[in-house]
Parts: C-alpha cells; structure tokens; sequence
C-alpha cells in the first residue's frame, strides 16, 4: 500500500483527502502545516505528498524545497486555489509533479495521483536496470578477468611448450613447457629472441614453410611432424612439431608453435629395444641348442683323433685332429663374441668413409665362395655417393651378414637352370640418407619366414644357423640410427635394404 | 675280412671322426659329404653298414634313407641313422614315408655321439 502524505491546514479538506485516498487503497498521514509535514515526511517517507500551496507558518513553495531536498525522487502535487498560477508555474519550475486546483474533484485527484505512481514506477524500474547492468557489467568484468586468467594458466602451465610470435617472428609468448624443452628462462626470451634462432639451419626454413603451406590441415588441426630444435646449449632435442599462423580480420598477426618433448618418448623407445633384445637372449638357450649341440659334437670328434693321434705318435692325425679342435673353438669363440655383441648397448664408431669402398671389400671377400657355387656378385655402387659419416666395421659386418646369407638363398635354392646372382648396391638418395642393398634370386621367403627373421634366434639354415646374422646386422643399423627392411617372393628371390642418415643422430 | 662301413654328414669334422672310430675298430671308412656323393658311393661300394645323418639341408637324409629303403639291390643293407633332436618324431615320420612298408632303420643315435656308443651300436648291428 503506497503511503501518501496530506498537509493542509484545513481541517475540512484533509478529512476529505483521508477519507477519499483511504477509499482509493492509500495509507494516508496528514500534516497540518509545513513544519510538521516535514517532520512526518522525513520519519515516514511517503513516496507520494499532497500539499496545499496557501498555509501559515511555512508555505507549500518552502514544503516543496525542503522535500525535495531530502529526497528529490518524491512525487509532490500541489494543490493550489484560484489565482494561484504563478505558484503553480513555479512549484513546477522547482518540479512538482503535478498541481491540482481547489476545489478538488475526485477525477483531477485521481489522475495526478495516478501519473505519479506511474513515474514512481519509472523511476523505480530504471533505477533495478541500472543497478542491474553494473552488476551485470561487474560479472562479465570479473568472468573475463577469470577466463584470460585461466587461459593464461593453461598455456603457462601445458606440459607442451607454447611458443608464440608477432608478424615479424618475435617471441612474445614462451611458456614453461618451452622452458623446460629448450632450457632458456621466460625472461631470456620474450622480446629479445627471433623464434628463428630456436631451429637448427634447415629446420627453420622447413617450419617456415609448414606455417605457409597451403595444405589443407585435416579438419584445421594441424599435424605433428618429428623434428630437431636448438636448446640453450646448442644441444639437438627431437620434439614433436606443430604450428600455425594466426590471423586476425584476414591479416597474419603471429604464429604459435607447439612443441612435444620426444627426448622421454625416445628414450623409452631404447629401452623398448634393449628389453626386447634382453628377452629375445632370454629365448636363445633353447634355440641355439643345434647349433652348439654340433659344435660340441666336433670339439669332442676332434679331441679324440687328438688323443688317438698322441698314442700313436702320429703327426699327421694329429694335425687333422687338431686343425678340427681349432676350427670348433673358433665358431663358440664367434657364438659367444656375437650374443655378447648383441647384448650390448653399442655406440657406432663414427668415421667419415666411402660406402662404395666397404661394399667392394665385402664383395671382394665372398667373390671365391660365390663362383665356387656358381653365384655371380654383381656391383651396382652409386658413383656420386661421396663420403658418409659411419662406423666402417659395423657396416662391414651388416653388409657381410647379407651378402653370405644372399649366397646361402641361392644354394638352397633348387632351380637347375637359374642364373645364380647376388646384386650388391649403393645409392644417395634424394633425402640426403645412404642406402645400401643386397639382393638375390635366390629361394625366396613366405610370409610367415619374413615375420620371424628379424625377431629372437630364428634361422633355415638348420644347424648351420645360430639365428644371429640378421639380429645383430639390425641392431648395428639401429645404432646408426637407421633401418633395414626386406621384401621376398619365394622362388624368386629376397632384396634387403639398409637406410643410414648421412650423420650422425641423435645427441 | 674287413667291413666296408659308408658315413653319410655334410659335416666334415664329423666325418673325420667317424673315419678315426672306424678305422680304429677295424673297419675300412667310406665317407660322403652329401645324400647325393652318398647313394653314389652306396652304389659303386655296396658297404656293409651304412650311418646316415638325418639331418641334413632340404631333408635329403630322410630321401637318401626312403631312396636305399626302395632300391632291391641296396635295401638290404644295415643303415644307422643319427638325429640330434631326442625324440621319436623322426621315426615316425620315417615310417609314415613308407606306406605299406613300415621300414625302421636298424639303428639309431642321437648327437653327439661318443665312440663308444658309435662302436657298441654298430657291433649291434653287424651282429
């Protein structure tokens, strides 16, 4: 119920005021001069005062001033008589909201009261908006602030490290995760680093390029590709590489590059490697059991003409005998030299060298073994392979390995009228790696023999195989940091190939 | 008179110890790198005895026996055959080579062989 204020100094008319307003559902107060109208009106608060213009003491003019003083968004209808327009013009002038003349009808009263709610209401209502929208300003202030936050925190804290620059490759944002990766503090960087100076030579031409390319990203999610960046002490570290530009209204305004520490991930990948070679010796006991099972058979064959020959007195059995003793130490010396080379976690011995020259030596070796079987050992060296960075003894071996194994294919191979051939190759290839290749036209390999020939000891060569050859060749191409693949038809002949980075990898 | 007894490896080292064996107890050593030299040599020779390495590239033990197992002129000499896995699975399948005649070999050792174990065997077999 609005509370509405009367002051008049007339009995009469307050009477009336009362009874009429009440009947309207007004709580109505009454005053019935200035003085106390204002005293009423400060205790009450009436949103809405009726005030007579013509009283003693204080005026409705003073009322007027006085309330609006105290409380300037009061609604105060002057009631005025006849010939009181000036005052009504300036009870207006000092924002009344309205006047209504004597003798008052129910109507005029009505209206007026009517339209001062109405803009008690307005005012009302504009004053909930207002406070409303600083409120809701405050929040959306506050929720940004949270969000820009946060999403700082996100890229202060992603394990990757974020790197972004401005149109001109300037560093302006280096999270923790770059910290971590390339071992520069935040502060060493931003602003004072060209994102350039980060990639080895090379790389930052490539990853310049990957920004610019215009390959449509999968679904504009750009892909990672393996790569090398600059630490702070001049270290390689392989990382995980993706970046993008940004772009703001069709303009480039900077890049972000994200960057994948691989230097765990690589590392686990060793130890993948040298447990699964640890568990591929595990299984050796029993499939090496042929292979010493014979070798120990001719130690002890040997060893008894030996002793035959001794109580003879007999040099020439002796020599035999002796000469098989040697023969069978020598292959457990080789058995045993391969399993603990196998074992072994092995650094090549890097040398500049010429791939053609150790490929020709290999060759030049397995040449009489070959003719006497009827094999011919075809050179195919590239020309301008120029020197690589390996380690020669490794390779030797690798290359050894494959070409003797290439022989053996031919041998058991049961075609009468083949041309027996082992084709040797080198080549430089367009990516800057080495490769070498040794194929035959030989037996051949299923499906099921290729699956197996570069896991644990397998072998076909019956008891003459200790399943060795190829495991160590892989692990000598592994530790280059290079790899070694097959393809075979059976009956048509195998053709292995070995691909080697031209430098060395790795820290 | 002395036996002609024929060793069949593609060993050479062990061949050289079954020539020492044999010669030693008596009996004159033929020897054959491969299945092929060896049913050649089984042929010009006729030994008394033959020792046949089962195990030997492209399964040409296993032929080599079926091959002196079929022939009329060679069937009926003695062979001994060695293995180097301890188990029967080489006689059965030897067997199951000969359809209607289930032939076993008239001995058997498994490598390595001692010289002793080579003597008592064949003095099994020669009787």
């Amino acid at each position: 119920m609005l509370k509405l204020l009367v002051i008049d100094d007339e009995e009469d008319t307050r009477e009336v005021m009362r009874l009429s307003l009440r009947a309207e559902g007004y709580e109505v107060i009454t005053a019935e001069d200035g003085q106390r109208g204002i005293e009423l009106f400060k205790r009450e608060k009436p949103p809405i005062v009726l005030t007579d213009i013509k009283m003693p003491g204080m005026d409705g003019i003073e009322v007027l001033k006085r309330i609006k003083e105290i409380n300037p968004g009061t609604e105060v209808i002057i009631i005025t008589g006849h010939g009181d327009m000036d005052l009504a013009i300036q009870s207006l002038q000092l924002e009344a909201s309205d006047f209504i003349t004597k003798p008052i009808i129910d109507e005029a009263l009505s209206v007026a009261l009517r339209r001062a709610k109405e803009r008690l209401d307005m005012r009302r209502m504009l004053k909930e908006y207002t406070i409303n929208l600083e409120n809701k300003v405050k929040e959306a202030t506050e929720e940004l602030r949270e969000r820009y936050e946060f999403e700082g925190n996100l890229i202060q804290h992603s394990i990757d490290g974020i790197i972004a620059t401005d149109k001109q490759g300037n560093i302006i944002t280096f999270n923790q995760g770059a910290e971590r990766i390339f071992g520069y503090s935040k502060d060493e960087v931003v602003g004072k680093m060209d994102v350039r100076s980060l990639y080895p030579p090379g790389i930052a031409e490539e990853i310049r390029q990957s920004f610019y390319s215009k390959e449509p990203k999968r679904q504009g999610i750009p892909q990672w590709q393996e790569t090398f960046v600059l630490g702070k002490s001049g270290d390689k570290i392989p990382v995980g590489f993706s970046g993008t530009l940004l772009y703001r209204n069709g303009e480039v305004i900077g890049s972000v590059a994200f960057f994948h520490d691989l230097r765990e991930i690589k590392r686990l990948q060793q130890e993948l490697i040298k447990s699964e070679r640890l568990a591929a010796i595990g299984q050796t006991v029993a499939g090496l059991a042929h292979y010493t099972k014979n070798i120990l058979f001719g130690l002890e064959g040997g060893v008894y003409i030996v002793n035959k020959a001794l109580k003879k007195d007999d040099m020439r059995k002796l020599r035999t005998g002796w000469d098989i003793v040697q023969r069978n130490i020598g292959k457990v010396s080789s058995l045993v030299l391969d399993l603990l080379d196998y074992s072994k976690e092995r650094k090549p011995e890097y040398q500049s060298c010429s791939p053609n020259v150790i490929a020709d030596e290999v060759c030049g070796l397995m040449d009489s073994k070959a003719k006497e079987s009827g094999i011919e050992i075809v050179r195919d060296f590239d020309p301008t392979i120029g020197e690589v960075s390996l380690d020669p003894k490794g390779i030797h071996r690798c290359l050894l390995n494959l070409v003797s194994n290439a022989i053996d294919a031919c041998i058991s191979d049961e075609e009468e009228k083949k041309k027996y051939q082992v084709r040797v190759s080198t080549r430089r290839e367009s990516d800057g790696m080495v490769t070498f290749e040794v194929s035959d036209n030989g037996c051949g390999m299923d499906k099921e023999v290729r699956k197996q020939i570069f896991t644990s000891f397998f072998s076909t060569k019956g008891p003459k195989g200790t399943g060795l050859g190829l495991l160590v060749t892989q692990k000598i191409v592994q530790e280059h940091g290079g790899s070694i693949s097959v393809d075979s038809e059976p009956g048509e002949g195998s053709t292995f190939t070995i691909r080697l980075p031209s430098e060395p990898q790795g820290g | 008179m002395q036996k002609k007894v024929l060793a069949v490896d593609d060993e050479p080292d062990v061949l050289a110890f079954y020539s020492e064996v044999l010669e030693d107890n008596n009996f004159i050593p033929i020897t054959a790198e491969s299945a092929l030299e060896g049913m050649i040599k089984a042929r010009e020779e006729k030994p008394d005895l033959i020792i046949l390495d089962i195990m030997m590239p492209k399964k040409s033990g296993m032929l080599m026996y079926k091959e002196l197992k079929k022939d009329p002129d060679l069937r009926s000499i003695p062979v001994i055959i060695i293995t180097a896995i301890p188990k029967q699975v080489d006689f059965i399948s030897l067997l199951r080579a000969h359809t209607a005649r289930r032939i076993a070999p008239e001995g058997h050792l498994i490598k390595p062989i001692t010289a002793d174990d080579l003597i008592k065997v064949i003095n099994k077999v020669l009787g």
